[in-house]
């Protein structure tokens, strides 16, 4: 009942960590030195759904989480809806057709494409190019690098979240191995 | 029916998937809505975080600051007493152009142009993205904020109110993409469009090519459209570049307010942007003021 009750509460609870993230991405880079180093705490969220979720589950929670996104930004409606269901689906396929080698490869991978795609939806929008080419590079290349800096801490976060609502199923599989052994005596 | 469902459920959870963004953006574009309850219950939760974390920040900022400033206080001290001197001299010259700016006045018996009312704010939070430039403000319904006020400082225009929850509401900046602000330009009078460009810079649309704009001019608020009063400063002119073919200009303007420094704000509540009626008679000599208009002059 316990382990059920903690599994159903996976999904909300990423939910809530998003709306505890944003919080911090809104406010703790509002200085204009931070400005260029403000990550996007959502992509994170996104690739690790794209990666560890069923196909339902994570795409669901990628709409809900470009919802949330969309509350805190002037960006027109369904605008993060769609970015992050895109990348969603190319971390599906990246993760099924090739042979990405770590959450790393990926969220700079990841990175670069949202950076791009956000780019280019914004010009069919509005007409016009945000940022011009040395500055797209600049924002593109610094916002990688955080990205690339922080995602051990932030995939060493969501593994142990996972963990704790039992939603790592080999996790959970070696600690019922565990608990057997000590059952049996070793 | 289910078998089929069953059969082809990868592709319509797929399609599904694909199709909701598209939608959303869709209705946006023809429509777009203020918060409905569900994202009320979401910015309410975020926003005491958010301003949590914008005190604490400010606060360690404001010791550190006060810390540092104590380091040197003494070789301040001397400056400032000194600066105070030159200060006080300058008060007193002002404090006679005042009197005589005053004298004037009243003689036009001219009055401000625009009057409003307002409410100040404190910035707590800005955009997700840095790709889109709007900020949240700590005052919200419950304060009398509607959609589409005007937000200012004493610089200039900062943006309009585009989304509210009791307790907060959401500026589009001038700097952002989707903003618009119809302006002119205060020496030539000619009119455009301000649009947000990137994070320092705003472009002036839709201005003729053959209409008078040089780098230095300042760009003020037309009072077109209702949302904000006449005559305030929108922003500066930086580059204007003049083809030699088309029918309009691109011009780039520096906005007034530095948006790096914003911490609080002015909502504009209520104004009259009509100039008042000027009553000729009180602007005559009093010899002059009984004589009535011959039926030529009238």
């Amino acid at each position: 009942m316990n382990r059920l009750f903690l599994r159903a509460w996976n999904g909300p609870g990423l939910i809530l960590i998003a709306i505890l993230l944003t919080s911090i991405q809104t406010t703790l880079f509002t200085q204009p030195w931070t400005s260029i180093i403000q990550p996007d705490f959502f992509a994170f969220l996104v690739v690790w759904c794209g990666m560890k979720r069923k196909f339902l589950e994570g795409g669901i929670l990628s709409l809900l989480l470009g919802y949330i996104a969309e509350l805190q930004s002037s960006s027109p409606q369904g605008l993060y809806m769609g970015i992050y269901m895109g990348l969603f689906l190319l971390v599906r396929f990246g993760n099924r057709a090739f042979i990405l080698p770590s959450f790393k490869t990926l969220i700079v991978l990841s990175t670069l494409a949202l950076k791009v795609s956000l780019l280019f939806f914004l010009y069919s929008l509005s007409g016009k190019w945000v940022l011009g080419f040395f500055a797209f590079l600049k924002h593109t290349s610094a916002c990688t690098l955080i990205h690339f800096l922080i995602s051990p801490i932030i995939l060493k976060m969501l593994i142990y979240y996972d963990r704790l609502t039992l939603k790592d199923i080999q996790y959970v599989h070696a600690m019922e191995e565990g608990f057997e052994m000590i059952d049996e005596g070793f | 029916m289910l078998g089929y469902i069953k059969e082809y459920r990868f592709y319509i959870v797929l399609s599904l998937f694909i199709l909701i963004p598209i939608i959303a953006i869709d209705t946006a574009t023809r429509a777009p809505r203020n918060y409905q309850w569900h994202d009320r219950f979401i910015v309410q939760i975020t926003s005491p975080i958010q301003s949590a974390v914008t005190w604490t920040l400010d606060t360690i900022i404001d010791f550190s600051q006060k810390y540092f400033f104590l380091l040197d206080v003494q070789e301040n001290n001397t400056t400032l007493t000194s600066e105070n001197q030159k200060l006080l001299n300058i008060i007193v010259q002002l404090k006679e152009a005042q009197k005589e700016n005053d004298r004037l006045r009243k003689l036009l018996n001219l009055k401000d142009n625009f009057k409003f009312s307002g409410l100040s704010a404190r910035v707590i939070a800005k955009d997700v993205s840095s790709e889109f430039r709007s900020i949240r403000i700590n005052r919200g319904e419950d304060d009398g904020i509607k959609k589409d006020m005007a937000v200012v400082t004493q610089e200039g225009v900062v943006g309009r109110i585009y989304r509210v929850t009791p307790t907060t509401s959401d500026v589009v900046t001038v700097l952002d993409l989707f903003s618009a602000v119809d302006s002119i330009v205060e020496r030539s009078r000619a009119r455009g469009i301000v649009e947000g460009y990137n994070d320092e810079m705003c472009q002036l649309k839709f201005v003729l090519r053959t209409d008078d704009i040089q780098p230095g001019d300042l760009l003020i608020s037309s009072g077109l459209g209702g949302v904000f009063p006449k005559g305030i400063p929108v922003g500066t002119v930086a580059q204007v570049y003049r083809q030699t073919y088309g029918i309009t200009q691109n011009v780039e303007v520096v906005p007034s307010v530095n948006f790096n420094k914003l911490e609080e704000v002015m909502v504009i509540t209520e104004f009259t942007s009509s100039p008042k009626h000027i009553e000729l008679k009180d602007t005559l000599p009093p010899s002059l003021k009984d004589i009535e208009p011959s039926e030529e002059a009238r």
